[in-house]
């Protein structure tokens, strides 16, 4: 395999010449974009970039480069994206003290174990997820009633995961009586759920929050909504866990993070050097009408409440700030696919 | 709660900027299940699927009209 020289930096300063380099790309002053590594930041020229991989490069996005210093700039030649580390080799890296947010699995040999309890007893389990719930809308409420008579009989019942929106529009808070009108909501859900006294009582639900539903707005993570709206829910149906927004889930030894997020518009806002084989998104990133759609910034605030960004609160910044981490978006049985791009630090 | 380093076995993004999909990248699921409130559209995901003789995760789409 051909092995080449990644050059701090720091290193560049006098030298000429082609070069390559790894760094991660941010805005040092508004509008101009640097590629900084722990030895010094340079400011570089995107616009001749050659967009080697697949996927977005964002700000903030860490990224391979090659290209040479001209007048103080880099001037960049290639772009890509350094290569993916699978979970069993991050793990085997850094160990399963810093990377099991549960503190349920000590060691590998555990998680071994885990993992042979998951091909013996684990292939009966099943999600069934549900995306934008709208429980204001009559249509929905009736697609409910079928979705639960059809997996009623099933044996283990799958866990069921609804994402918000749980409304297409919400009474405004000053409307008289418009939170009794969102409890009502959700008793309307639990009416639904209740005419299968088997799912009311042995079904698993989580209800993950989109950025609208209520409770504290537009920061990530997104608590639970509050249990005042939820009370009738929750007494009605026996197994209801509110989740907040991410939320992740262990199932055997999987890890799963469900997030409700609107990534993919973010991701065409956010990239800088055209995507590669995606004339339609091309002309979206050069072409601002093209970002009209979902213009409006919808997440702003990264909340650091919890423990695990201190670990790595690069991270947290990469995916779900202002600043989106590369993607990979392929063409996938036709469908337009979106997937979450390396995350090598 | 929202970090991605090590990469989880699955993700599942509910983002209704885009199609519902499913893609295996390297060896995690990243899946959205499309709005449900348009056309009925969910997913069912099954995180051991055993059939072809290997453990790994499995999804399909499923729609209610």
């Amino acid at each position: 395999m051909e092995q080449v020289k990644i050059t701090p930096i720091e290193g560049l300063l006098g030298s000429k010449g082609v070069k390559i380099l790894l760094g991660i790309i941010t805005q040092v002053e508004e509008g101009r974009y640097y590629l900084e590594d722990p030895t010094a930041q340079i400011p570089i020229d995107l616009s001749q970039g050659e967009f080697l991989s697949d996927g977005f490069i964002t700000e903030h996005s860490i990224v391979l480069v090659e290209g040479e210093i001209v007048d103080g700039v880099l001037s960049v030649k290639k772009i890509g994206q350094p290569l993916y580390e699978t979970r069993k080799v991050a793990i085997e890296a850094i160990g399963l003290q810093n990377t099991d947010l549960f503190g349920a699995i000590p060691t590998i040999a555990e998680l071994s174990k885990l993992q042979e309890q998951e091909v013996n007893h684990g292939e009966d389990g099943m999600f069934i997820i549900l995306s934008d719930v709208h429980l204001d809308n009559s249509r929905v409420l009736e697609r409910l009633e079928k979705l639960f008579e059809g997996f009623e009989e099933f044996e283990p019942l799958p866990v069921f995961c609804f994402m918000g929106d749980f409304a297409a529009k919400y009474p405004s808070t000053v409307q008289e009586n418009g939170n009794g009108t969102i409890i009502g909501y959700f008793d309307d859900l639990a009416n639904v759920i209740c005419k299968y006294p088997r799912i009311a009582q042995e079904g698993k639900f989580i209800l993950v929050p989109g950025l609208n539903d209520p409770g504290i707005g537009k920061i990530l993570p997104r608590p639970q909504i509050p249990d005042y709206f939820t009370a009738g829910l929750r007494s009605k149906v026996k197994h209801v866990h509110m989740a907040s927004n991410t939320c992740r889930l262990r199932y055997f030894s999987q890890e799963i993070v469900i997030g409700r997020l609107d990534v993919m518009s973010k991701l065409r806002q956010e990239c800088l050097v055209p995507p590669v084989g995606f004339e339609d998104i091309e002309s979206d990133c050069d072409d601002d009408a093209g970002m009209d759609v979902e213009k409006k910034v919808d997440l702003h605030t990264i909340h650091k409440r919890d423990a695990s960004s201190k670990t790595n609160p690069l991270l947290s910044n990469m995916l779900f700030g202002q600043c989106w981490i590369k993607g990979i978006y392929v063409l996938y049985h036709r469908r337009h696919c979106l997937s979450i791009g390396s995350m090598i630090i | 709660m929202m970090r991605l380093y090590p990469p989880p076995d699955a993700i599942i993004l509910g983002d209704k900027s885009t199609e519902a999909y499913y893609e295996t990248y390297v060896d995690c699921d990243v899946m959205n299940p499309g709005a449900f409130h348009t056309n009925g559209e969910f997913l069912v995901f099954r995180p051991v699927d055993m059939s072809s003789g290997e453990r790994k995760g499995d999804c399909e789409f499923s729609q209610i009209d």
